[in-house]
Order: C-alpha cells, then sequence, then structure tokens
C-alpha cells in the first residue's frame, strides 16, 4: 500500500556542536502520510533532527532520503519539504494572502493558480475572511494558521513542525492539538513534528519517537511507547511513572523473587516470557497510576500482586483522588483511584493500604 | 469625561521644571538657528547695493536671476553629484551593513568602531589627503604607473569623478550606520523562511532583506544626498574650478561676489529642495511603519 512506503529515510544521522554529539547515530523511517513527532526534553537533539531534514545545518555523518532521494547536496529552497517555524516567521510586510502565496509565486506557478491554491489553502486552515491583513494584526492562534496555509499551499511531500503550539495558551493549544491533526488528514501530507510536551506529542502522532542527549530511545505509536516503555526515561518522560528497583534473588519458574533494598520483604513478581532474567540481575519495575488499585484487604484476586504501604499524601483533583502511598523509606507511589473509591472523604493521611496491579500491566526493564 | 485625581497637583510644578530644562535648548535654537533663517529669507528679497552690502527694498529679481541656465546648470549638476554619491554609497553600504549586521556582537563592535575611525581626523585634513591620492603625481598614479596599468598619469584630482570620490568616502559611514540598524533588527529566520519557501538567494534579499530594511534605505539616503548636496568643501577642494556645486556657489555669492541677497536666494531654493525631498521621503516610508504600529 501506498501509506506504507517511506517518505523520509534517516540513517545514522551525526551533528557535532563543537565537542558534544547534538545528534547522535539517529535512524528512523517516516511512513508516507503518518503524523510523526520527534519527542523529547529540551537540547534533545530533536530541533536539529528537523534543521537538517529542511536543509538548514549539514549532517557531519550519515544519509536523509525523501521520497528515496538523497538529499545530501540539495539546498533548502530545492527540497520537496516545508518548515512551521517556532516563532511562525510570517513576512510583516505582506499580508496574509502575500504571505501564503510566496512559496508559489517562487516557484513561478501562473497567476490565475496561484490566486486559486491561497484560497484553498486558507480555506483549509479556516481564515479566508482575514486575507488582507499584515501578520502583526493576527492573534497567536491566527499567526499560527498562516504559518501552516503558507507551508501548505506547496503541497509538500513532508510539512515540517518545530513546537507548533509552544506558543498559544493552554485551551488554544488543545484546540489546535485536534485541529493541527484534522488538517494532516484534510492534506493528506505526511507531517514531522518536534515537541517536548508529551501530551501534545500522544494526541497528534501516530507514531512518535523520543530522543534524549542526541539518542532515539524508542519508536512507536502513542500506546505502545505509554505501555510498553523500553526505558525508564521513556516511562518517566511519557505519563506519571511509579518506579521499584530491585536485585534478582532467585528465579522460580516465570516469578522471580525480587529484593529491593528500599522494601522491607522480598517482592515476587511475575515476568513477561520476552525478558530474559537471570540471578543477580537488576530489574526495574514501572507501573502506570492508573493501573494500581488500593484496597484495605491483604490477599488480592488471582493475578494479582500487592505491596503493603501507608498513606503519605492525598492530592484531591475534582473526578479523582490522587494517593501518595509510602511503600518503604524511599519509595512513594502515585496512584489514581476514583473520588468515591473510600466513601466521600476518602483515605487520609497515614492510613495503612495494599497498593494492588495485574501481573501483566507491569513492565519490567533490565539493565 | 474628565477625572481629577490627587496627583494631579504634583504635576504643575513638574511642567514647570520641564519648561526650564527646555529653555536652553530652545534659547539656543532660537537665537542661533531660527532668527538667522528667518534674516536669510528676508535678505532673499532685498537687493545688492553698488558696492555690496543690502538695500532694504522688496524684489523678486535674485529668484527671477536663479532662472537663469548658468544657475539651473550648476543646480542640475549638483543634485546629479549628490545622487551619484547616494547611490554609490548605497551600493557599497548595503553588503558592508549587511555583513556586520550578521557578524557576532563582539565583532559588530570592531567592524563598527573601524567604520567611525575616520571621524577622528578633521575632514579637512582627510580631503587634503584625498589630494595626495589623486593628483596627477600622487599616490594611486604612481602605483598605476608602476604596475603598468596605465602609460601616462589619469588626470583625476580637479573633476567630477575626484568630486564624487571625495564625498563618498566622506559620507559613506551616514550610509552604513542607519543600513546597520535596519538590517540587524531583520529576523534571521524570516530569511529562512524564504529560503524554505524556494527563494533563490536573490529572491530573498529582492523581497525580503530590502523590503524590511527600507526605513534604514531611506534614513541612509537622506543623509548622504541631504549634506553631499549641499558640500562645499569637498567640490572646492577637490573639484576645482571645473567642478562648481550649489555650495560653491552660495559661498561664492556670500564671500568673493558680496551679492548676499542672491546668496540668499540660492540658499532658501536649495532647503525648500531639501525639505521637498525629506517629506517625499518620508511619505515613501509611512506605509511601512504605519503598518507595524498598527495592531
Amino acid at each position: 500500500m501506498v501509506e506504507q512506503s517511506a517518505s523520509i529515510e534517516i540513517t545514522s544521522l551525526v551533528k557535532r556542536h563543537g565537542a558534544t554529539l547534538a545528534v547522535d547515530h539517529v535512524s528512523l523511517t517516516v511512513r508516507r502520510g503518518e503524523f510523526f513527532s520527534l519527542l523529547g526534553p529540551s537540547g534533545a537533539g530533536k530541533t536539529s533532527v528537523l534543521r537538517m531534514i529542511a536543509g538548514f545545518e549539514t549532517p557531519d555523518e550519515g544519509t536523509i532520503r525523501i521520497d528515496g532521494r538523497s538529499m545530501e547536496t540539495v539546498p533548502p529552497n530545492r527540497r520537496p519539504v516545508n518548515l512551521v517555524f517556532q516563532s511562525y516567521a510570517l513576512f510583516p510586510h505582506l499580508t496574509v494572502a502575500e504571505n501564503v502565496a510566496f512559496g508559489p509565486r517562487m516557484q513561478g506557478a501562473p497567476r490565475n493558480e496561484i490566486a486559486s491554491r491561497v484560497r484553498v489553502a486558507l480555506d483549509m486552515v479556516k481564515l479566508s475572511s482575514k486575507e488582507e491583513r499584515v501578520p502583526a494584526q493576527l492573534s497567536g492562534g491566527e499567526q499560527q494558521r498562516v504559518a501552516l496555509a503558507r507551508a501548505l499551499v506547496n503541497r509538500p511531500a513532508v510539512l515540517l513542525l518545530d513546537e507548533p503550539l509552544s506558543a498559544l495558551d493552554q485551551q488554544l493549544r488543545q484546540e489546535m492539538q485536534v485541529e493541527l491533526k484534522s488538517i494532516q488528514e484534510r492534506a493528506a501530507c505526511t507531517f514531522v513534528c518536534v515537541t517536548h510536551h508529551q501530551e501534545e506529542a500522544l494526541t497528534m502522532s501516530d507514531r512518535v519517537a523520543v530522543m534524549d542527549q542526541g539518542r532515539v530511545l524508542q519508536i512507536g505509536s502513542p500506546q505502545n511507547l505509554y505501555e510498553s516503555p523500553t526505558s525508564a526515561f521513556v516511562a518517566r518522560f511519557i505519563g506519571i511513572s511509579n518506579e521499584l528497583r530491585g536485585i534478582v534473588r532467585r528465579i522460580d519458574g516465570e516469578r522471580a523473587v525480587v529484593q529491593s533494598p528500599d522494601l522491607s520483604g522480598d517482592l515476587q513478581i511475575t515476568l513477561p516470557i520476552h525478558i530474559p532474567v537471570r540471578e543477580g540481575n537488576v530489574v526495574t519495575l514501572l507501573l502506570r497510576p492508573e493501573r494500581l488499585r488500593l484496597s484495605t484487604a491483604a490477599q488480592g484476586l488471582n493475578g494479582e500482586q500487592s505491596l503493603a504501604g501507608s498513606i503519605d499524601k492525598v492530592l484531591y483533583s475534582g473526578s479523582d483522588r490522587r494517593y501518595m502511598v509510602r511503600l518503604g523509606e524511599r519509595v512513594v507511589w502515585n496512584v489514581r483511584v476514583p473520588n468515591d473509591e473510600f466513601g466521600r472523604n476518602g483515605l487520609s493521611r497515614g492510613d495503612a493500604i495494599n497498593v494492588r496491579w495485574q501481573i501483566s500491566d507491569a513492565v519490567v526493564l533490565t539493565e | 469625561m474628565k477625572v481629577s485625581f490627587p496627583v494631579r497637583g504634583t504635576e504643575s510644578p513638574g511642567r514647570a521644571l520641564s519648561w526650564w530644562l527646555l529653555g536652553p535648548g530652545l534659547l539656543w535654537i532660537g537665537l542661533l538657528f531660527f532668527v538667522p533663517l528667518c534674516l536669510v529669507v528676508v535678505i532673499s528679497f532685498a537687493n545688492r547695493g553698488t558696492y555690496g552690502g543690502i538695500v532694504w527694498s522688496f524684489s523678486l529679481t535674485n529668484y527671477l536671476d536663479l532662472l537663469h541656465p548658468l544657475y539651473a546648470r550648476i543646480l542640475g549638476q549638483s543634485i546629479l553629484l549628490a545622487a551619484g554619491t547616494t547611490l554609490l554609497c548605497l551600493v557599497m553600504g548595503f553588503p558592508l551593513a549587511y555583513y556586520i549586521a550578521r557578524a557576532t556582537p563582539k565583532h559588530q563592535g570592531i567592524w563598527l568602531l573601524l567604520v567611525m575611525i575616520p571621524f577622528w581626523t578633521n575632514f579637512l585634513v582627510r580631503t587634503y589627503a584625498w589630494m595626495f591620492i589623486l593628483r596627477t603625481e600622487g599616490l594611486l598614479n604612481t602605483l598605476l604607473l608602476k604596475l603598468g596599468l596605465i602609460a601616462t598619469p589619469v588626470e583625476l584630482l580637479y573633476s567630477n569623478t575626484a568630486v564624487v570620490i571625495g564625498l563618498v568616502y566622506g559620507y559613506l559611514p551616514f550610509m552604513v550606520l542607519p543600513l546597520f540598524a535596519a538590517l540587524e533588527r531583520v529576523d534571521r529566520t524570516l530569511v529562512e523562511a524564504a529560503w524554505d519557501l524556494y527563494a533563490t538567494r536573490w529572491s530573498v534579499f529582492r523581497r525580503v532583506i530590502l523590503p524590511l530594511a527600507r526605513p534604514g534605505v531611506m534614513a541612509g539616503c537622506l543623509l548622504v544626498f541631504i549634506p553631499s548636496l549641499g558640500a562645499f568643501l569637498t567640490p572646492d577642494l577637490l573639484g576645482g574650478a571645473r567642478s562648481m556645486m550649489i555650495g560653491n556657489l552660495i559661498q561664492h555669492e556670500f564671500l568673493v561676489a558680496r551679492d548676499w541677497p542672491l546668496g540668499a536666494a540660492i540658499s532658501c531654493v536649495l532647503m525648500l529642495l531639501v525639505v521637498g525631498m525629506m517629506a517625499w521621503s518620508l511619505r515613501a516610508m509611512t506605509p511601512l511603519s504605519r503598518r507595524e504600529h498598527e495592531s
């Protein structure tokens, strides 16, 4: 199928800034028509990757191919990609319509064709009524739409977005997340988006590459990243995560007895079959707050595991309560339960409680 | 509707103080600038006495005299030389200003200092230096002869070329500085955006950098054109008898011909010309600045 073919192929890309590796052997493939995000904290190298795809920075090593064509000697004005800048970079001396018409004009499109393409692009971002304004007369959200239209009017093979929503306020940002996704579907264009905002990446993307310190740690669908992180960094960066580190003392069939210096007793965990663990290995157990249950009963149901602890802090957040449960000297877990779980007033500080979870919900990482 | 606040009481001493602070400046401009200007205008309508001096009778003869082809030619030549100087300064100053604007802040300081260093030496001295360079047995001719590029010395001094060289040399910084200020404000990502949108290097310059730098171009052109038009020292020293500009004519009428009324009339025409050009260029600049201030 067409959707499955590669739009961008990046192989072993390296970019050095002085002695530091800004981009450290990054390889990834963006499929045609998908919404792909590069997610990571600032300084992760994601913007460098984006700028190398656009052609503003030259890779020190590695190759970038767009639609099968090597981009090595192709300058930015000849690449079949367009970039939506973080600051939008709208031309202040041109009207909205002139801004959008800039690309087609530079490509030498006929006048009447430019006019109709500009109209279509402005319709797509719902800004047709403001085409005679100059950028300074528009709100931040409108400027963002103009920047999108100015890029999409060129029908690029790939649209690159650099932190597209970071300059917008919270409410507008959530609206634009939905909007951006639907624009991408309407334009049937490959989007590559750089963001440091995990919620943004998860809601909009088909696939996400999580980056840190110049390296790609994991590539996968939002669900895949959230539910099966392959590293503690990814688990932590994508949502709140509860962790427990320990050493494998004994293997007992598919169960491992893990001793954590932070807990008083041993913990028996059932290991997923695909993770090979030996005695003496250090393992990290990861659990999402909403996968945990609180119970006063010591005995769990079949297929559940539990740890005893006490309530350390209660955070009320309307529809649910977040309990911080102290399991040991240095281990406090975050548990989210519906508001009415333990009566109107819920649990309070110091109450003894058991934390339970389904064995299959735990992610076990080995080092 | 007027609402008065208790703070208002403090306003009157403040206002009185501001008048006192303005006083010296106003007095200076009034006595040394405005009054002499009025005198020049009045004298331009008077008549010349038989042995110089001014006869205080109203007439338009001075202005009618200016219609003489000789004066028109000098005025036309002055405008041409000033325009040529401005154009050369723009062509030479733009790349320099662009380069400085894109340099690192530390290097910017050094470059700007280098642009301004000539001001540390007296303009007259620097113009004499140009005479030594341009003369028939001067530096330039000697060099060209030694290199075998020319067989006989070129006559450079005492020509319009020499005047333009001197003017460009003198006024180039007035072009570079406002251009630098305008170009430094041009957001670099706009250049990248244009490049990303398929613009060639020339289109980036023509469609983005130049329009955004327009206020600086206008300011630089005015700052070069106006003093060039009124220049008299440079054409006097480098142009000699062959190249007379309107500034030399005014000087000649006042000091040599002792025809103050005619000199005053020429001055008034020159002023009107300059004011007219400023008004025109300010209007040409407004659409952009108006857009910037709206919103």
